[in-house]
């Protein structure tokens, strides 16, 4: 093994490679940090440059540039309130209030120095439980996989605020809109309306972009949200040690759950950081801050986020399933460099396999000084009149819509959404559920769908296996719940009235 | 960064090339549309072509997922392209079952067919602890009751269904009592079949392998007319149980139909270079994506062939009704 | 809460919910079933739709029980929200943003862009001379990040730009 170790290192630790996960971070950080961009798309970009590089530097590349741009996706949430991820939009009411409370640099650096911790712990996770964490894995059925995702979708709408039925209004109309398209069972054009552009369904980016950066545009009209003079600190990063000890303790339970659920294929990364958030809420001593700038939720989601997104590549190298379009990538990469994704990465290979994990703490350790960079640069996005700041989101919010599939259907979704955001919003309705829903609806119904045609439409087999039971079960106690205190909070009202 | 560079140059390729107006074909970037999601192998084996071709016609090519609706999205949106020889495309084996099904009416007549470049047959595979030791196990279930197995691999109609009809056909069996179990593809396939839900999979071998040597799954017979190369001892379903096959995935170089003979020519020529030079062999044996190369009419004559017998799979199914 | 209460929006937007999910449910029946089969492409809007008719004819009810208040607040709208009036800015440019999508794909990136930035820069409060400069800068900018660092094609007019 220390063989193993010190081969991987000299891999890793060779001027070449570590130039290629500078150029890939700096890469990633920009394009995590332009609005309607994804990570997705930095990966992809990259791969035909990594044709003409060795293995480890170009995994590496995909490693350290996809990191980035996750990470970098929360700065435009909290500056802009434009979420760059789904996870993000968890926790963005969160870092966009901290923002309008004129601490914009703290905001940017909780999530950049919290995504760097878990991130950390994610990578040991792999270096010590990656069989146990896939074998684990791969228990996971449709059954489990519809319990887990209902289970994340009842969080969202159940945390977010506006109440019970507005929570789940709004998930419901996410779900709605994910069903636009042709369906996962037979292809059948579901809602489209003989459209045959709708027919390709509606991707969450221009959802995402309409919901968030037009509404706010909408809603707040030429002079901006009122925000508070930002303070000016020579360090970004002054007071965020403080705040992250205060919540070590979320620190460390929102990289490890998120460790856990990011192993899982598929629902990981854009699950993981939900679930985590409302676990913080539903523990904290003043859950009442959640939602208004409160670094609680933020520095545990945050954390959730990062260590899901190194524990997603668990399942995608020992048994070659692929979690998300990324990890698919990265698949793709590993086998035309020879480095064919299965239990032999880790037994006759072992110094790549080691190799890749030093990737991973070298990417996730230089989140820190970019990260500081993006913070102290930040401020400068204030200092623009607020007639160009709005000018260039919205020339960003079609030009970014428009990308995600090249057509013109994706501007119209963002333009639609924004004002139904807009008027939701207006009436207490929360839009994070909505985006969840759209991201988690496709994996929702098929799993159900899957689950039904396995069981033959017996309900019961829901319950038959034992996680998924375990699961099922915990799904509806939230709900009962939440429609009890929901009941008790409106009696005492009334009595109060 | 790469990028930079690229930009730095690109823009003095476009200066330059507006000095030229009528140059030779091609004088700017070509769009190639990929209708499957970054990450699947269309796209792994569309971005291979796509790097090749921009060595080979000088000019930058980008690759452009237009996804969703099984495909039928990105097929449209080839088919609906200007023929100008600058949006080209990958079309693939869901072309052959569209007008079938009933889900669209694009066929191979609406494009431009350049070169096919890959085929790749299916096999079946159980878990590791299943009952069924060889496919005349699985075989004897299958004639016992069908209905009793769960199997998946694919999307409802899509080409593992389609398969796994076939071979219950041949075995003589119902195909009507099938159950069916309709997935993404073969990765959350192989996932169900692992974590106990489901009895059978069909899939391809570049999904399963890390899989079968792994240990958690074992192929019990090739969908293909000879045993695939990476494993030689999975034994052929012609040879195992004497049922004929003729169903296989493929994947081809199109451009939206009437575009110009000297274009079409030209690409055809460029294409048979980089499918037969040894890069591209090699990095497909990598990804274990069979190559199989057919150009221009030749295409065209297999693509006639591989619609008769999806169509006939489909029809025998009840799958095209309503 | 400090603003105008509004007891009856809650009741219009839960009977609109409603009637969403039952239209849902209404298209939902008219998908064709898979042959032979419990489970079919119908089913999961079908519980969705009945989900959000029931949800919808919650919060109807719940705002017919408590109609001395409005809804809660969304988690970071904030006190500066102003309900209902939208400002005259948003509106302008919800117009612009109409127009900029009817001409994209005809009249192209780059010009649409370039006008499209100018006047809401302009819009915003910004000079005429910033405006049109920022413009310029943007649209570009934005043209050759994306052509050519990002290899999105963005829409080339009639005129091939």
């Amino acid at each position: 093994m220390i063989d193993a170790f010190i081969a991987a290192a000299e891999l890793v630790f060779t001027f070449k490679t570590l130039l290629v996960i500078l150029l890939a971070s700096a890469f990633g950080l920009f394009v995590g940090a332009m609005p309607g961009l994804t990570a997705t798309m930095a990966a992809a970009i990259l791969v035909p440059i990594t044709f003409y590089m060795d293995p480890i530097p170009a995994i590496a590349a995909i490693i350290s540039c996809t990191a980035m741009a996750i990470t970098a996706g929360d700065i435009p949430g909290a500056l802009l309130r434009i979420p760059g991820t789904p996870a993000s939009a968890a926790y963005v009411e969160d870092s966009y209030g901290l923002t309008r409370k004129g601490k914009a640099s703290l905001a940017v650096g909780i999530g950049i120095t919290s995504a760097m911790i878990g991130g950390l712990v994610g990578s040991l996770v792999i270096v010590f439980a990656a069989p146990l964490l896939a074998q684990f894995a791969l228990g996971f059925s449709s059954f489990e996989y519809f319990w887990l995702a209902l289970l994340g979708l009842s969080c969202a709408a159940l945390v977010s605020g506006g109440g019970l039925a507005k929570g789940s209004l709004s998930l419901l109309l996410g779900l709605f809109i994910a069903q636009v398209g042709l369906d996962p069972l037979m292809a059948q054009p579901r809602f489209t309306f003989g459209s045959s552009e709708l027919a390709g369904g509606i991707s969450f980016i221009p959802a995402m972009i309409g919901m968030f950066a037009l509404a706010e545009i909408l809603r707040n009209g030429r002079h901006g949200a009122r925000l508070e003079k930002q303070t000016r600190v020579g360090n970004p990063f002054r007071g965020i040690g403080a705040v992250l000890f205060k919540y070590k303790k979320n620190l460390f339970r929102g990289a490890g759950i998120g460790a856990v659920i990011g192993a899982l294929p598929g629902v990981g990364g854009d699950l993981a950081a939900w679930i985590t958030y409302a676990l913080a809420k539903r523990t904290s001593k003043t859950p009442e801050k959640f939602g208004t700038g409160h670094p609680e939720g933020l520095v545990e989601a945050g954390a959730t986020n990062n260590a899901a997104l190194s524990s997603a590549w668990i399942p995608a190298m020992v048994f070659g399933i692929p979690g998300d379009a990324v990890t698919a990538i990265a698949v793709g990469v590993l086998v035309m460099k020879g480095m064919e994704p299965g239990p032999q990465l880790l037994t006759m290979n072992p110094q790549n396999f080691y190799a890749v994990l030093m990737v991973f703490f070298l990417a996730n350790l230089l989140l820190l000084p970019f990260g500081y960079l993006a913070a102290k640069a930040s401020r400068f996005v204030f200092d623009v009149p607020r007639s160009y700041l709005n000018a260039a989101i919205l020339l960003f919010c079609v030009v970014g819509s428009y990308a995600i599939n090249n057509s013109m259907l994706g501007v119209w979704v963002m333009i639609g959404l924004g004002i139904i955001a807009y008027l939701l919003e207006a009436r207490g309705f929360a839009v994070a559920p909505i985006i969840l829903g759209i991201v988690l609806g496709p994996l929702l119904e098929t799993n159900f769908t899957t689950s039904m045609m396995i069981a033959r439409g017996d309900v019961w087999a829901f319950f038959e296996r034992p996680v998924a039971g375990v699961l099922g079960v915990s799904t509806i106690v939230i709900w009962v719940a939440a429609t009890v205190s929901g009941l008790v909070l409106a009696r005492r009202r009334r009595i109060r009235a | 960064m790469g990028i930079l560079k690229k930009a730095a140059m690109a823009a003095i390729a476009v200066v330059a090339t507006a000095g030229t107006a009528l140059a030779e074909y091609p004088d700017r970037p070509i769009t190639l549309i990929v209708p499957w999601s970054a990450g699947g192998g269309t796209d792994a084996t569309g971005r291979l072509i796509a790097a090749q071709l921009e060595e080979a016609l000088g000019q930058p090519i980008s690759v452009v997922n237009r996804t969703g609706g099984g495909g039928i999205v990105g097929h449209a949106a080839l088919a609906e392209a200007e023929p100008d020889g600058y949006t080209l495309g990958i079309i693939t084996t869901e072309l052959s079952m569209y007008k079938a099904v009933g889900s669209s009416d694009l066929t191979y007549a609406d494009y431009s067919l350049i070169g096919l470049y890959n085929a790749d047959p299916s096999a079946i595979f159980v878990k590791a602890d299943s009952p069924y030791q060889t496919i005349q196990d699985l075989a004897d279930a299958i004639k016992s009751d069908v209905g009793a197995l769960d199997a998946s691999g694919a999307n409802f109609g899509g080409l593992n269904h389609l398969s796994w009809i076939s071979l219950v056909q041949g075995l003589g069996a119902d195909a009507e009592k099938i159950n069916w179990v309709p997935t993404d593809g073969g990765a959350p396939s192989l996932q169900l079949l692992v974590s106990g839900a489901i009895d059978v999979v069909v899939a391809q071998f570049p999904e399963a392998k890390a899989l079968i040597e792994a240990g958690e799954i074992r192929p019990l017979a090739y969908l293909g007319s000879e045993p695939n190369k990476g494993f030689p001892d999975v034994p052929t379903v012609n040879d195992a149980l004497g049922v004929n096959f003729a169903i296989a995935g493929w994947r081809g170089l199109a451009g939206p139909a009437g575009l110009p003979d000297d274009i079409t020519a030209k690409l055809v020529s460029e294409l048979d270079k980089i499918v037969h030079s040894d890069s591209f062999g090699e990095s497909m044996d990598k990804l274990n994506f069979g190559v199989v190369w057919a150009g221009g009419d030749d295409f065209k004559t297999y693509l006639e062939q591989r619609g008769e017998a999806f169509g006939r799979a489909i029809s025998s199914a009840g799958l095209d009704k309503k | 809460m400090t603003m105008k209460a509004r007891p009856n929006s809650d009741l219009l937007i839960g009977l609109a919910f409603t009637a969403g999910g039952l239209g849902i449910c209404y298209q939902a029946a008219g998908l064709r079933p898979m042959p032979g089969m419990v489970v079919g492409s119908g089913l999961f809007p079908t519980i969705t739709g009945a989900a959000m008719c029931l949800f919808g004819l919650v919060l109807a009810v719940e705002s017919l029980l408590r109609p001395s208040e409005g809804g809660d607040a969304a988690p970071g709208a904030g006190p500066d929200r102003r309900r209902g009036a939208l400002p005259l800015y948003s509106v302008l440019v919800l117009v612009g943003l109409a127009l900029l999508g009817a001409l994209l794909p005809s009249v192209g990136f780059i010009l649409c862009g370039v006008v499209f930035t100018a006047l809401v820069t302009r819009l915003g409060g910004a000079g005429w001379t910033g405006s049109l400069v920022f413009a310029l800068i943007a649209t570009f900018g934005l043209y050759y990040v994306f052509v050519y660092g990002l290899r999105v094609p963005l829409p080339h007019g009639l005129w091939g730009f």
